[in-house]
């Protein structure tokens, strides 16, 4: 059975009139990685440090290990907290400043000896117990910090933004460390951080917050491909918002339009031994799943998968103000403008070069796939990727990222180019 | 954690800032008090202990003296300490911890021996005791904080400011006059009105060369030694009244300093 | 640097030479002064010597006093830390308003300590205020003789510069980072413990700091042990003093100034070389 070892139920913290942390209730489990992802002023390091003890909560409770905190100092909590700017002891040696805790809880010599040797190996710092503080490196502190806080064998390990001030190329390596760490240890690590990248990469569980509230509570893979509304899609990661006027269930008199616009695809594709064909399994997933077509402003449609009666709620709320599509720029596919007048030699080259990158999606049935036309407003070279920024008449301005890859080699601003993604990508707000 | 009120450490505090002011507001009420006893109750408001002080010629010319003493030796220290910190900044010195620690020495040896040794030399050398000889050591003392105060504040001075104006076309010294000198004048101004506190002041240096002659603080201090009178409550008013501004000036020059300093960090 | 800006360096001069010529000369002529056994005059023999030295340990009345001026030193520096010591964090650590309060305290710093002494003369006199309050309560029927002892030297030496001990401690303490304290408290330490471990152990910099800069010009103050002391309180200064202003014997005078001015730099050396020189005018918040 999954046990929480930290629950926070409705925490209210105030500053004056401002609210810091409105309601927040929270559960981790044991041995697991949490984040507490949001911008800086949502809230996420105040709770924090009503967890570690430091601040206390206006109202509601915190519970580690079932126990209520309320009133329990930091110093008598099972919790240790790896600050921001670490607090080392800048008076005392590097040994000095790791077995800190274990002095004040006046263990015996030999054990704090042996504990110290473990923690050492475990975070990588043998060599150097008597080096002082300011003659290490940013990541050596790092590690002095951690292993100051996991001596002490706390429940829960707070960590406060802790590789902040390391640069980029460290800042990616002690990630995977600390992942490697609270394996290692199997701690539970609590961990706040405004950069969704690093939240993305360590944890097992993201919690976002923005204005003292959290949004959103899930895996890694859930926050990234199914944000639960505008503010966690724009935060974690790029996207692209197109405003919506109205939406439709998906008609027959759809299906026929869809049919012309295949014929014109797989004609110009000159593909024929890859006729498009339903995935197996399609059937069932309509039980489940409604398609709609949804209207852009610019008068263009994209069709999409909505779970079954979400439509009707929509439609029973009567607004369509507020509806946006949403769609991450890796997930739109790229491909060269096919005219009529282009030579057919010309198009099965490209037609080869595009079977070597994701776009070519042979196996996708073209009515699953929404198309469009459009020219390239700006593309900048990133090295792995290639960023491009396209407009077309029916959707309006998009971003889309595809891979470094030869196929897309002599596009320039003002190339016409194709672009779809998979009707299951993307998401409606609503 | 919550911050608990530390009202041990309030009232304490609160009861020290007594300790600090009270006497001087004692100070002050005797000045304005008709009795020349010292004593609890008052014994009615008066002026007549300033007409006595106005009256009283050497105190006039203690007053004179203290602030031409004040006035030329800040003015010189602020010259001569700005143009020492300005060089030892932009000079790559050898040695440049040793020549400073010689330099703070007048800040932290004891006043007693600068004078002494001060006195002792300009006899030697049959030199004539009086202001001249008290300008020239207060120079020495107050030099050494205005020192201080450039190195302090100026800290993180781009040299290249200067260099920009040469490479520009400027000579050495157009490059000083135009560029140098208008962005460390707040600096300047600090270490001036800090000088002309040092001076004003400076008791025991005094004490040793001004000869026959008299400033404020060796006005008092004869005054103490040999019996008191409210003359000296009311000198003591002027005083302090005096250095309250002061010490105002000079708080509006670091805040003005900080403003200059912001402005450089908003543009780099 | 080009060349032109090597002419920065001739800038040092002026002052440089200043400082050498009405500084550090005066202080080499009272170097020899003390070694030699009479005036530099021309035309006046003069032996090397080690007598005005000497005098000092044998005459009993001289180390008596060399060592009651130390020890008034102490007990003032003592006291100066333990009364600055929680103004300092007060203002540091748990007043958002101690900009203000540093300036309040500035202002009685600058006021004369001459008349800040003779307030002092004012309240501890035999019909002073303490005395008023002490015969009003009926604690002493006579009126307690406290000015002119070295107890009313003590005092007026604390009065007048704890705030010298306030200002080092208040940048030290307030360079110390909060975090660092919550760390020790998350670790387990006590409030207490982690005050001690943490920030007094980081503000010893500050006390050191405090103590060259009060320690040193008691040692050599005059005019204090001459308002408030009588003549069994007189220091170091008093007998210096007294030397060149009265006896005229400049080579004993001069033998006792050179002793003060090396415990001054000895500590001044100590300190450097503990801490650096840096911090000691790092701290006085000019």
């Amino acid at each position: 059975m999954e046990k929480y070892i930290v629950e926070l139920k409705n925490v209210v913290k105030k500053y004056g009139s401002f609210t810091a942390v409105d309601n927040v209730s929270l559960k981790i489990k044991e041995g697991s990685f949490f984040s507490l992802l949001g911008p800086s002023g949502c809230g996420k390091t105040t709770t924090l440090r009503m967890i570690g003890g430091f601040i206390d909560a206006d109202q509601g409770d915190i519970f580690i290990d079932a126990l209520n905190m309320r009133g329990v100092p930091p110093n008598k909590r099972r919790t240790s907290l790896v600050f921001q700017n670490l607090a080392l002891f800048p008076h005392m040696n590097v040994k000095e400043n790791i077995i800190y805790g274990l002095k004040k809880r006046k263990l015996s010599a030999e054990i704090i000896n042996e504990k110290l040797k473990k923690i050492i190996n475990i975070v990588n710092l043998s060599g150097l117990e008597n080096r002082r503080i300011t003659e290490l490196s940013g990541g050596q502190q790092q590690r002095v910090a951690l292993a100051r806080s996991l001596i002490i064998e706390p429940e829960i390990l707070l960590l406060d933004e802790p590789l902040a001030n390391l640069d980029k190329k460290l800042r990616i390596s002690m990630q995977y460390e600390l992942k490697e760490i609270q394996k290692r240890t199997g701690t539970t690590f609590l961990y706040v951080t405004h950069d969704q990248g690093e939240a993305l990469t360590m944890s097992d569980t993201i919690a976002v917050m923005n204005n003292g509230k959290v949004i959103q509570t899930d895996s890694p893979y859930e926050i990234y491909n199914h944000p639960s509304d505008v503010f966690v899609a724009d935060f974690i990661g790029a996207g692209n918002f197109i405003k919506l006027e109205g939406i439709k269930k998906f008609s027959n008199e759809d299906y026929g339009n869809m049919k012309t616009d295949l014929k014109n695809l797989k004609n110009t594709m000159e593909d024929k031994e890859n006729q498009p064909q339903m995935p197996a399994g399609n059937e069932n997933n309509i039980n489940q799943f409604d398609k709609i077509i949804c209207t852009t402003k610019y008068g263009g449609s994209i069709k999409h998968k909505i779970r079954s009666g979400v439509f009707e709620n929509i439609i029973s709320r009567n607004n369509t103000e507020d509806m946006v599509f949403f769609i991450r720029p890796e997930k739109i596919g790229l491909r060269h403008a096919i005219s009529i007048k282009t030579s057919s030699h010309d198009i099965k080259n490209r037609g080869e070069n595009n079977k070597s990158n994701r776009t070519a999606q042979e196996n996708i049935n073209p009515e699953d796939l929404n198309f469009y036309q459009g020219t390239i407003e700006s593309l900048i070279f990133e090295g792995p990727d290639i960023r491009f920024t396209i407009r077309s008449e029916q959707i309006g301005r998009l971003k889309a990222e595809v891979k470094n890859e030869r196929y897309f080699l002599g596009l320039t601003a003002g190339s016409s180019i194709d672009f779809f993604w998979d009707i299951e990508e993307g998401t409606l707000f609503y | 954690m919550e911050k608990r009120k530390p009202v041990l450490l309030q009232i304490y505090t609160i009861l020290f800032f007594i300790y600090i002011l009270l006497p001087i507001i004692i100070i002050f009420i005797f000045a304005w008090n008709s009795n020349e006893g010292y004593n609890f109750p008052l014994s009615g408001f008066t002026w007549k202990w300033f007409v006595q002080l106005f009256n009283d010629s050497i105190a006039k010319k203690a007053i004179i003296n203290s602030v031409l003493i004040a006035f030329v030796s800040a003015t010189v220290s602020t010259l001569l300490g700005t143009a020492l910190a300005f060089g030892i900044m932009n000079s790559s010195l050898k040695n440049k911890g040793l020549f400073l620690g010689l330099l703070i020495l007048p800040v932290l040896m004891p006043s007693l021996t600068i004078g002494i040794a001060v006195l002792v030399f300009f006899r030697t050398l049959t030199i004539p005791l009086g202001i001249p000889s008290v300008i020239l050591s207060h120079v020495s003392i107050s030099m050494s904080y205005v020192v201080l105060i450039m190195l302090g504040r100026i800290e993180g001075f781009s040299g290249s400011i200067q260099e920009a104006a040469v490479d520009l076309g400027a000579s050495w010294f157009s490059s000083i006059k135009d560029i140098i000198l208008p962005a460390l004048m707040p600096a300047m101004l600090a270490g001036w009105v800090f000088s002309f506190m040092i001076s004003w002041n400076e008791f025991i240096v005094t004490y040793f060369l001004i000869g026959n002659n008299v400033t404020i603080p060796v006005y008092i201090f004869s005054q103490l030694r040999f019996g008191i009178s409210p003359k000296v409550n009311v000198i003591s008013v002027i005083v302090t009244g005096f250095t309250i501004i002061m010490v105002a000036l000079y708080i509006l020059t670091r805040a003005s300093l900080g403003r200059i300093k912001n402005t450089r960090v908003l543009k780099s | 640097m080009s060349q032109l800006l090597k002419k920065n360096k001739n800038l040092i001069y002026p002052g440089f030479l200043w400082f050498l010529f009405f500084f550090m000369l005066p202080l080499v002529i009272i170097l020899i002064y003390a070694f030699i056994d009479n005036f530099l005059r021309p035309g006046t023999p003069v032996n090397f010597t080690f007598e005005n030295f000497l005098i000092i340990f044998q005459r009993k009345h001289y180390l008596l006093l060399l060592g009651r001026s130390i020890r008034i030193s102490l007990i003032t520096t003592f006291f100066s830390i333990a009364f600055a010591y929680p103004i300092a964090y007060f203002l540091a650590k748990k007043t958002k308003y101690d900009k203000i309060l540093i300036v309040a305290l500035m202002i009685p710093f600058w006021v004369n300590y001459l008349i800040r002494t003779f307030a002092w003369k004012l309240i501890i006199s035999e019909n002073g205020i303490v005395n008023k309050i002490l015969l009003g309560l009926n604690v002493t029927d006579v009126p307690l003789r406290i000015l002119y002892t070295e107890f009313a030297v003590i005092l007026g030496l604390i009065y007048t510069n704890t705030p010298m001990m306030i200002l080092p401690l208040y940048a030290t303490i307030s360079r110390i980072d909060n975090s660092l304290l919550e760390a020790a408290l998350d670790l387990g330490a006590s409030r207490t413990r982690a005050f001690f471990d943490i920030i007094f152990r980081l503000s010893l910099t500050g006390i050191f700091a405090g103590t060259i800069l009060v320690f040193i010009p008691v040692l050599g103050s005059f005019a204090i042990p001459a308002i408030l002391g009588g003549t069994n309180s007189m220091m170091i200064g008093n007998i210096i003093e007294n030397q060149f202003i009265e006896v005229g014997n400049w080579n004993f005078g001069s033998a006792f100034t050179l002793a003060l001015a090396l415990i001054s730099l000895a500590m001044i050396f100590i300190y450097s070389k503990l801490f650096g020189l840096k911090s000691i005018y790092k701290n006085q918040g000019l």
